[in-house]
């Protein structure tokens, strides 16, 4: 099936009228586009750049790396990530001239975010002459607010139970640990949104605080909450147009009820109430360290017989001393039937809640299609999953600027890219398939992954003894199919990048000869 | 314990027969407790132990997010033994205990009863062979929260517990353990995993439906046991059981007012039987209703049928409101609770005639109208009609069959199937098989691997003289023997030809109502292919192509009923590997965005296990 898609595209789809790419440059009259990703990061840092004539017109997209809990021994490609991202900034500040027309921050994670933190030295003087962000980080509005103060409230609770140590062997916790890490884990998590008195970021400020500090950058006037189904313009002279996908406002909760064949699926932002309030309650429990002293019983005293499934055995500590020779607690400690224990199994309900705010928070991505002169689109989808992703065929976009005119489909839109940034560092949840890449059939489509395996694969867990799959293996080699190869990665090979964009429409440079220059950059002659 | 009397026959524990809240409420008070009469255990069975553990079950009660494990209860004390156990409470850990064994053993024993042999855990596959599983762990406080779940990885019922959000619970704390829905419900579908393994499977859109909808079934017909309960409903609504939402028709009434503030989770009457609905219904639970919904307008039907003369004998009209006459209350409640055990007995005889793999619907209802036309030839109050006429009513409709009428509904005897039979089996007596009825579930599952093994001998030996008899088996079983040219992405045995699984033999023995004696052998035949994603990549794989990892796995079969008194093969319930369609519609479904293959994520090991039967889901 998908063979013939891409024959058909081919032949039939691949506009005739763009020229390929000259080397005219910057000084042509259409321009030049160019698109640099900061490498050596799992995390996003793209500048995106605009120049025609004497004029540039300077994007900011995110600016974040993913930071470890655990020590720099265990995980020290991730630990390296802290210093890179310093030095990135600095080389940035300086092509930027400490100035720029726009910032976007797509959502509210470690790994889109935490450079304004570890570099804030070197941002302190940064002016920003306007920033883009979700309608989700919207102050004021409602459904927004709501979100947020689930999501504060489960980030509470999650914290407060991966700070018992008494737990952390667990795998259901390891889990919840390597999630917390999309916030810069308990240190930053709890410094909230608050600034310095100076409007400086804190030290250990966390991803809220970031946005504030964006917003207070640029200025009550120059912030704009997009929502989806939006035009707006961006480029030299905001000479081009840029489509708002994503993140859903999820106001057919009505429809889904009236319709069931609209189903779970469709939900966007899956975190409950009600497993936030479990998971509060075990935290109210279970929370921070030293043994928990239980005060929430359900049964009186008469019928308590404590246990502690850490204990050694032999020890006294924590088990009633009528445990040892109860045969229905060797019955439950044999080990030949030690895969049926549940000593853990409770802690499920915190994992779960963490597997779901962090797929609601990468939801609440900022997806743009960025439009070019010649309608082709460069396709920033944040860390987008699923439910963002489907929602984006909900609304159809104004063709042009005319009231009423024209409107196009999303399917339009994606066939027209030319460049993707591939969602969350290409794991395998934020790509859609027959609704995502299979419709990018434009042949000559190129791509970013902003990875490091290495750091990737050093998150590990008891359940995913091989860290997480970043880029994951069945997207990646779709992505090569579809590329041909046109792939540029946060680790990748230079020599061989270079090889693989011969032919590619974009003129592909380097920060350094070295063999791990800090930036690669993309750059499209416009026909004018 | 040796005794110099006789053993009792039966052994009598109190619960709450529906749950907490119903006995805190004034209107319910008089059929809030039940007593459970459980067969005393026999001489071959393990002695009833603390805990309790016996030879099905082991109540562990171990509660690690509150940090304790409570002291295990002890039935044979003879303070209990006296009053039937425990007094029902919220605040004993030990009577929690004692309710989920009581209704769990109650649960095995009905499915017992009527399938006519011994329950059987689902094995465990160990070191590359199947390990059976003795007792079926039950953890009465394993989770804080509103969810419980029958654990396929433990072998295991988890029930959880939590504080209510809502003041009509009528209780801070709530406790899954005492609700005897939400046990019968969880216990129902360890059962059926232990008789169809791959029912699990989400395969299809009803595989998973299925499931909750038969763990619904038997919970919510366990409320016609409770004769006390239905005749107090009976004289309030003067002889009607289908106009009100009642806690009859309703489950798990407790646990949803205290997590949603609603009556009941899932209310099985006054929705009007919408044929259309069906097909816009993909959540497992909400198209499992649907299923529930038909069974139980065919109860109503066959209830209604079987009082119509008691009615008109008393000189009332149904539903009047009228007060009724004791005894003719009493007469209604017996035909309320008869028509209902009958109705749950057709729905459990079911499960032996239904394929192994990917289960629909449809042919549930095949398996119903088949299996009960074998043990009760004579329909004579039309139950066959009543399921019939409501699963098409829901929209369950049976495409393959020339209509919706009973006698079209049976399942095709091989002589429909192929012609004429060509497939004998007279052999069978050959190959030794132990039909000897035993009793000890161990002696049950050492025969019936040994069974397992014979049976495979014989299916599975080639026979050179006459290979066109092995590719009528093959016609009729729908799995290969021997590599098609096509199909190459069926899964190799160790010399290379496609492997066959024999996946369980097992004898059964039932009594029909006017004496019929019903000896079968139920022998289940599976084989496995590699499923992709992508069609292009298949039927490359198919045509003898490089074979990569799979996405998914597919998977055909048939279930063969051989009758023992005269050594005939009476039907083959079929589900072919070669399927193109049916390929390409599980396909369909793990591209559906709850599916895997939405994304570019496939199955594999490191991936998280979630719990496919929980009352909440929890996970993704």
């Amino acid at each position: 099936m998908k063979k013939a898609r891409v024959r058909k595209a081919k032949a039939g789809t691949a506009p005739p009228t763009i020229p390929p790419s000259s080397p005219q440059g910057a000084g042509a009259a259409g321009g030049e586009v160019s698109i640099r990703m900061y490498r050596g990061l799992l995390g996003d840092f793209f500048f995106v750049q605009h120049k025609q004539g004497p004029d540039a017109f300077k994007m900011l997209i995110d600016c974040g790396v993913l930071q470890c809990i655990g020590t720099a021994a265990a995980k020290p490609s991730t630990s390296r990530g802290k210093g890179r991202i310093v030095a990135a900034a600095t080389a940035f500040m300086k092509d930027c001239g400490g100035s720029l027309d726009l910032v976007v921050a797509t959502h509210e994670h470690f790994d889109h975010l935490s450079g304004f933190i570890f570099a804030k030295d070197v941002f302190a003087n940064l002016k920003i002459g306007r920033v883009w962000m979700a309608w989700t980080e919207d102050r004021t509005d409602k459904v927004a607010n709501g979100y947020r103060n689930k999501k504060g409230k489960a980030l509470a609770a999650l914290t407060a139970l991966a700070q018992n140590s008494r737990l952390a062997a667990t795998s259901e916790i390891a889990t919840v640990n390597n999630l917390l890490q999309f916030y810069g884990g308990p240190d930053h998590l709890k410094n909230g949104v608050a600034l310095a008195a100076d409007g400086a970021l804190p030290g250990r400020a966390s991803c809220e605080a970031v946005l504030e500090w964006l917003r207070q950058k640029a200025g009550a006037g120059n912030v704009a909450f997009l929502k989806p189904g939006e035009v707006v313009r961006w480029g030299v002279k905001d000479g081009f147009r840029a489509y708002v996908l994503g993140p859903p406002r999820d106001n057919d909760k009505l429809l889904r009820q009236l319709d069931p064949s609209k189903g779970a699926a469709r939900e966007v932002y899956l975190a409950r109430g009600e497993d936030v309030e479990t998971v509060s309650g075990l935290a109210a429990i279970h929370g921070k360290d030293g043994r928990s002293d239980f005060g929430d019983q359900p049964f009186v005293s008469l019928h308590r017989r404590p246990y502690d499934a850490n204990a050694k055995p032999g020890s006294r500590a924590g088990n009633a001393k009528s445990l040892k020779k109860d045969p229905v607690f060797q019955l439950y400690r044999n080990a030949h039937d030690a895969y049926r224990r549940i000593d853990a199994e409770w802690l499920g309900s915190a994992e779960d809640l963490a597997l779901k705010i962090d797929g609601d928070v990468n939801n609440t991505s900022l997806a743009l299609a960025l439009e070019l002169s010649d309608k082709r689109i460069l396709l920033f989808p944040g860390d987008a999953q699923v439910g963002n992703w489907l929602s984006w065929g909900d609304q159809t976009y104004p063709a042009d600027e005319v009231k009423d005119g024209p409107r196009l489909k999303v399917e339009e839109l994606l066939a027209r890219a030319v460049f993707y940034k591939v969602g969350h560092h290409a794991s395998h949840n934020a790509t859609l398939r027959e609704r995502g890449l299979e419709l990018m059939t434009d042949p000559r489509l190129c791509a970013m992954i902003p990875v490091v395996e290495e750091t990737a694969h050093e998150q590990k867990t008891r359940s995913s003894p091989n860290g997480w799959a970043m880029p994951y293996g069945d997207l990646y080699s779709r992505l090569n199919e579809r590329t041909k190869g046109r792939i540029l990665r946060g680790d990748g090979n230079v020599a061989a990048e270079k090889d693989s964009f011969k032919d590619a429409i974009f003129k592909l440079t380097y920060e350094s000869n070295s063999s791990d220059p800090l930036w690669c950059e993309l750059a499209l002659a416009l026909p004018s | 314990m040796t005794s110099s009397y006789p053993p009792p026959s039966v052994r009598k524990l109190r619960v709450y027969a529906f749950d907490p809240q119903t006995a805190s409420t004034l209107g319910s008070i008089g059929y809030a407790y039940a007593t459970v009469a459980l067969p005393w255990e026999e001489s071959w069975e393990e002695p009833l132990d603390v805990g309790p553990v016996n030879e099905y079950l082991e109540v562990i009660d171990v509660d690690p997010a509150s940090g304790q494990f409570y002291e295990a209860v002890n039935l044979n004390d003879p303070h209990l033994l006296a009053q039937d156990g425990l007094t029902p409470t919220e605040g004993n850990p030990q009577f929690h205990q004692q309710m989920v064994f009581a209704v769990a053993m109650k649960v095995i024993r009905l499915f017992e009863r009527a399938l006519g042999r011994k329950i059987i855990w689902a094995p465990r596959w160990e070191n590359r062979r199947y390990v059976p599983v003795k007792r079926l762990r039950v953890y009465p406080h394993a989770l804080r929260e509103a969810n419980a779940y029958y654990s396929r990885e433990k072998r295991a019922l988890l029930f959880g517990y939590f504080r209510s959000a809502n003041a009509s619970a009528g209780a801070s704390w709530i406790f899954t353990a005492l609700s005897h829905d939400i046990i019968a419900h969880e216990t129902t579908h360890a059962v059926l995993d232990g008789l169809h393994r791959r029912y699990a499977e989400a395969t299809g859109v009803d595989s998973l439906a299925f499931h909750e909808a038969f763990a619904d079934i038997v919970a919510l017909f366990s409320h016609f046991t409770l004769s006390e309960a239905v005749y107090a409903h009976i004289q309030d609504k003067g002889g009607a059981l289908e106009t009100h939402a009642s806690v009859l028709s309703g489950l798990a009434s407790q646990f949803a007012a205290g997590t949603t503030g609603r009556q009941s989770l899932r209310q099985y009457v006054g929705s009007a039987p919408d044929p259309d609905l069906l097909a816009k219904t993909t959540e497992c639970h909400d198209r499992g209703a649907i299923l529930v919904a038909a069974v139980f307008d065919a109860f109503l039907t066959i209830y209604a049928k079987r009082t119509e003369d008691l009615l008109r004998i008393g000189g009332v009209e149904r539903g009047q409101g009228k007060r009724l006459d004791a005894d003719l209350a009493a007469r209604l409640t017996r035909e309320a609770v008869k028509s209902a055990d009958h109705v749950l007995r057709m729905c459990i005889r079911a499960l032996d005639y239904m394929p192994p793999v990917d289960v629909k619907f449809s042919e549930f209802l095949r398996g119903i109208i088949t299996a009960d036309n074998d043990l009760v030839p004579n329909d004579t109050y039309n139950y066959r009609i009543a399921f019939t006429e409501a699963f098409r009513r829901r929209g369950i409709l049976v495409e393959e069959c020339l209509s919706m009428s009973p006698e079209n509904l049976l399942w095709e005897s091989p002589e429909q199937m192929l012609d004429k039979n060509p497939l004998e089996i007279d052999d069978i007596e050959e190959i030794d098989l132990d039909l000897v009825p035993h009793y000890s579930r161990d002696a049950i599952i050492e025969s019936s691997e040994q069974n397992r093994r014979k049976v495979w001998n014989w299916l599975v030996q080639p026979d050179p003289k006459q290979p066109k008899i092995d590719r009528r088996w093959e016609e009729a079983l729908g799995v290969y023997f021997v590599m098609p040219k096509g199909r190459e992405s069926i899964f190799e045995s160790w010399d290379g030809g496609p492997a066959v699984e024999v996946h369980s033999v097992r004898t059964t023995r039932r009594s029909g109502p006017d004496g019929q004696d019903v000896r079968q052998l139920v022998i289940e035949v599976t084989q496995r292919r590699r499923g992709y994603l992508d069609a292009d990549v298949q039927a490359k794989v198919d045509a003898g192509g490089r074979k990569p990892k799979p996405d998914f796995i597919f998977r055909g079969g048939a279930t063969l009923i051989i009758d023992l008194r005269e050594n005939r093969l009476r039907y083959i319930m079929r589900k072919r590997i070669d399927d193109a369609q049916r390929l390409s519609d599980q396909r369909d479904l793990l591209l559906q965005p709850d599916g895997f293959g939405f994304t570019y994520l496939t199955a594999g090991p490191g991936q998280r296990v979630v719990e496919p039967f929980a009352m909440a889901h929890r996970g993704q």
